[in-house]
């Protein structure tokens, strides 16, 4: 009988754990993991389908330098090392776009599967990939990394099969090529999804149509634009805020509509990953933000033009990127930061060009209302007076061991896939969903050698749209935001409300033409920069692109940094890219500072904000204050956008939720009208608040919650102490995988180190390139190459990216170049 | 402990090391085999589990030469939420176990087995 016990947990899984036999066998179980935590320092492998021997030299950093004869024999051999570094990461990146999770990790994954089936992304990117032609640059790429990523599956020593499948008592799933479209797909969900119009009515309920408009402007009143504006520094177009005049004395719409994701919601009534709140925290001008700038040679020290990028997103182990070096002889020599899934990098640089990105944030998603015929299960939709089919897709979520868990119907218009939400069915046009080819121009501008060709590259990269900043070795810079910007109709001329779809009128017309796109080429000015605000001046160009810009805290603070530096040196970027201060503060302590004097109580906190120097470096003790000041004025401020409790009494008293925030600078402008009705706290019935009153109990508040977290004014409260990064594995986020309380030492909101109050965002690569001869380039990111958590190399990167620091890049021309101790392991693939 | 029981320990635990990398159910296996041929000897079940705890440890020991082993056992322990020494002692308390129990049935088919009662005859 204990034989038999034995045996069973040896070879069945119990409950989540894996069969025991496999798992802790020391041959090539999980303790094998040891053996495989470094790389060989020299090794073979085979790819079939290689026209020739392709030679992989590793550096110290563990960065893959590829060289090969020709452009398809480096994706091949780019999949390999990614596969070989990274294996689940690829799978599981997948999987979550598939919704095939489950179907790894159980049935508890499964409202994450139904939410991306509903999102309809792989539906989407298979018939993208169908309509590829096979001699596509895309599809032989993506064919060519297949091969490359399947033949180190197959030839997977069992030694090396990843931690994560160990745990799940799983193999991996061979590599099709439509997965690197799935990626894209994955990226554009990351960061060309929106959804805010669906929040949009319940907004208009509570404060009205045209405090609507005003709380989340389409024209942003602080302007620092991408495209150059002609004015130096920021323009404020104060306008007044119209007065709350909610719509209706009820309203109707349930609580659930803040802060789930309407896809999950729809068909599960679950919290999302993704929900609302989390990408009003991404979206949140003050907790995260991207940044890149360009410097022309006649303000860089060294007469040549500089380059300087940090896109920030989800911190995760394995990290999102992973470097690499690919060399074609006489055809390409690209260095760069890949993505997972796809071999070619999409921020990088090669001896004449630079490029990196940060997201536009363009509304390139809009939702229609749906007529159909009927609103339990509907077949059609009403089109200009015609019923017309719906196109249905049956979604059937499997569990690990194969067993049905759910079966969805989704329904789709011309338009995409419809969700059903407060009794109305409402199809999503998306460019995501388009369908696009991202490889084309990623791997035009990795061809490319001067900044105009990139950008004619470019043209046909449709999303996510991203500023796209380059630089060249002939001294050109260049700054476009680059997507597919859809041309609304006149009846319909704005993206962020909801649009009657029963009437094709309504549909989108075409899409911006490229010199239309806002951008600077060798601007005047001798540099140009994106952080994600609005990108177009809207006196120079009036259309549609998008709505509640984050607020430029970071753009002023970059711009003022370059305009104050006609010597601009690599160090001066890098020493940019962990600036401290933030614009944000200088237009709210004065007043707050203000409203405080004389009042005795408020006396130390007004003082503790008066004497900041608006720095969040690691020893200030103000930021703490000041995030707890504006998150308490934000609350007693925007009291009239909380929804109503729920009936069922799902909230806690006192947790209403606000439907939606308004950026910042929306509250920077308010403090000019201090007799606003919006100051009124609701609250306190008869008595009639100003702004003083607000600001004065918002201060109040704060002083008195950071000191009961943490004690009287000391050294608990120094920046240092109190925000730290948390880089989470992605499938096990509270495990010894995980490098929670990283030590941040500078930043915070509206500085160019944002971080998000959870930690879990910051920047994911930070690169550093001056496009002299030869190129020279500095990057860094928060982990390390391999997904192997008990290799050196799983997060050997994160304490200089912590500190700031920057690794020297290797671009070495050819195999044999890296000196001995350079190069730390040999691959060598052959056909 | 003899010089003989001991070279027969080790013997065994080199059998049950190659056969682990062909799979960990390798072990039981040759166990019971083990189990059967030295069911008229005293002992054998506990030679059985001393070598494959032998056989085990030093596979880890290997692994540890080559790699960072204790990084493997505070990564597993973390997971399953147990002391790091926790995973070693299951590791080794599973091989021990399962060559114990099988030498243990090996032992036992000795006595029923047609073929097992010739040789007793004989």
């Amino acid at each position: 009988m204990t034989l038999g016990a034995v045996l069973y947990v040896g070879s069945r899984p119990i409950g989540t754990a894996p069969p025991l036999g496999g798992l802790l066998e020391p041959a090539n179980g999980v303790w094998a993991l040891a053996r495989a935590a470094t790389l060989p320092a020299d090794a073979s492998g085979a790819i079939p389908g290689l026209t020739g021997a392709v030679t992989v030299e590793y550096d110290e950093r563990g960065v893959p330098h590829v060289f090969a004869s020709n452009v398809h024999d480096a994706a091949r051999a780019i999949g390999y090392v990614h596969a070989r570094d990274r294996l689940f990461q690829l799978e599981l990146q997948t999987r979550a776009v598939a919704g095939t999770i489950a179907e790894l990790a159980g049935a508890r994954a499964a409202p994450l599967d139904r939410t991306a089936r509903a999102q309809g992304l792989a539906d989407a990117a298979d018939r993208a990939w169908s309509a590829f032609p096979d001699t596509s640059v895309a599809k032989r790429l993506a064919v060519a990394y297949a091969e490359g990523v399947n033949a180190y599956i197959d030839a997977m020593p069992r030694a090396a099969l990843p931690f994560e499948f160990r745990l799940m008592g799983k193999a991996p799933q061979r590599w099709e090529p439509r997965y690197t479209a799935y990626l894209f797909m994955r990226m554009g969900l990351t960061l060309g999804y929106s959804d805010s119009e669906l929040r949009r009515p319940t907004i208009e309920e509570l404060v009205g149509a045209e405090a609507a408009d005003a709380l989340f402007p389409a024209e942003h009143p602080l302007q620092d634009p991408i495209q150059p504006n002609g004015t130096a520094g920021v323009r404020a177009d104060w306008k007044p805020l119209p007065p709350p005049r909610p719509r209706a004395p009820q309203v109707a719409t349930s609580e659930r509509a803040a802060g789930v994701s309407p896809w999950g919601e729809a068909l599960t009534g679950s919290d999302d990953v993704a929900s609302a709140d989390e990408r009003r925290r991404y979206l949140d001008d003050a907790a995260v933000g991207s940044n890149n700038w360009v410097v022309s040679p006649r303000r860089s020290a060294s007469g040549h033009a500089l380059l300087a990028g940090d896109p920030h997103l989800a911190l995760s182990l394995p990290a999102i990127w992973y470097q690499a070096h690919i060399v074609v002889p006489d055809t390409l020599d690209v260095y760069g930061a890949t993505l997972l899934g796809a071999p070619i990098p999409p921020i990088g640089f090669s001896r004449a060009l630079a490029w990196t990105v940060t997201n536009t944030g363009a509304d390139v998603a809009d939702y229609f209302v749906e007529t159909v015929n009927d609103s339990a299960s509907p077949t059609q939709y009403r089109l200009d007076g015609e019923w017309k089919p719906l196109r249905l897709r049956v979604e059937t979520i499997r569990d690990n061991r194969g067993r049905s868990v759910a079966v969805d119907t989704i329904r789709e218009t011309h338009r995409g896939p419809m969700l059903h939400r407060d009794g109305k069915w409402i199809s999503r046009r998306w460019t995501v969903t388009d369908g696009h080819d991202a490889i084309r121009p990623l791997f035009g501008v990795a061809m490319a050698s001067s900044v105009r060709d990139a950008l004619t590259a470019l043209d046909s990269f449709n999303a996510p749209a991203q500023n796209f900043a380059l630089a060249d070795s002939a001294g050109h810079i260049g700054l476009r935001s680059t997507g597919l910007f859809p041309i609304r109709s006149a009846k319909a001329p704005r993206g962020d409300v909801l649009i009657d779809g029963s009437r094709s009128e309504n549909d989108w017309q075409g899409r911006w033409r490229v010199q239309d796109y806002p951008q600077a080429y060798d601007p005047p000015q001798g540099f140009a920069s994106s952080a994600n605000q609005q990108p177009k001046d809207p006196r120079v160009d009036r259309r549609f692109l998008g709505a509640d810009w984050p607020s430029p805290w970071r753009a002023m603070r970059i711009n003022t940094l370059l305009r104050a530096d006609s010597a601009a040196t690599p160090n001066s970027m890098r020493l940019m890219q962990v600036d401290a201060y933030s614009a944000q503060p200088e237009w709210f302590v004065p007043a707050v500072v203000a409203a405080a004097s004389g009042d005795t109580a408020l006396a130390s906190a007004a003082a503790l904000l008066d004497s900041w120097n608006r720095s969040y470096r690691a020893e200030e003790r103000a930021p703490v204050l000041f995030e707890a000041l504006m998150a308490e004025l934000a609350a007693l401020t925007w009291d009239e956008l909380l929804l109503p409790a729920s009936p069922s009494g799902g909230s806690p008293a006192g947790a209403r939720r606000r439907v939606d925030t308004p950026q910042s600078s929306i509250l920077a402008g308010l403090l000019r009208q201090p007799e606003s009705e919006w100051w009124d706290d609701r609250s306190t019935r008869d008595i009639r608040e100003h702004r003083d009153d607000i600001l004065r109990r918002a201060l109040g508040d704060a002083w008195r919650s950071v000191n009961s977290r943490l004690g009287p004014l000391g050294d608990a409260w120094a920046r240092g102490a109190t925000r730290r990064a948390n880089v989470r594995h992605l499938l096990l986020p509270n495990s010894p995988l995980s490098r929670p309380n990283v030590p941040i030492p500078a930043g915070g909101p509206g500085s160019l180190t944002p971080s998000s109050g959870d930690g879990n965002h910051s920047a994911s690569w930070r690169m550093v390139v001056e496009l002299g001869n030869p190129v020279r380039a500095w990057g860094i990111y928060p982990g390390g190459q391999s997904g192997n958590p008990v290799s050196p190399r799983y997060d050997d990167l994160l304490g200089r990216w912590s500190a700031g620091s920057l690794d020297s890049l290797r671009t070495p021309r050819a195999a044999g170049e890296l000196t001995r101790s350079q190069r730390t392991a040999r691959l060598v693939l052959r056909p | 402990m003899t010089r003989a029981l001991i070279l027969r320990t080790v013997l065994v635990a080199a059998a049950f090391a190659a056969g682990t990398f062909i799979a960990w159910w390798m072990v039981p296996v040759a166990a019971a085999a083990f189990g059967y041929m030295t069911a008229r000897d005293r002992g054998g079940p506990i030679v059985a589990g001393l070598a494959a705890i032998l056989a085990w440890g030093g596979l880890i020991a290997w692994n540890a030469m080559v790699g960072p082993a204790t990084e493997v056992a505070a990564l597993l322990g973390g997971v399953l939420q147990v002391r790091p020494s926790a995973v070693y002692v299951l590791t080794l308390a599973f091989a021990g176990l399962a060559a114990v129990c099988a030498a243990v049935l090996g032992r036992a088919a000795y006595g029923v087995l047609p073929g097992a009662e010739r040789g007793q005859a004989d």
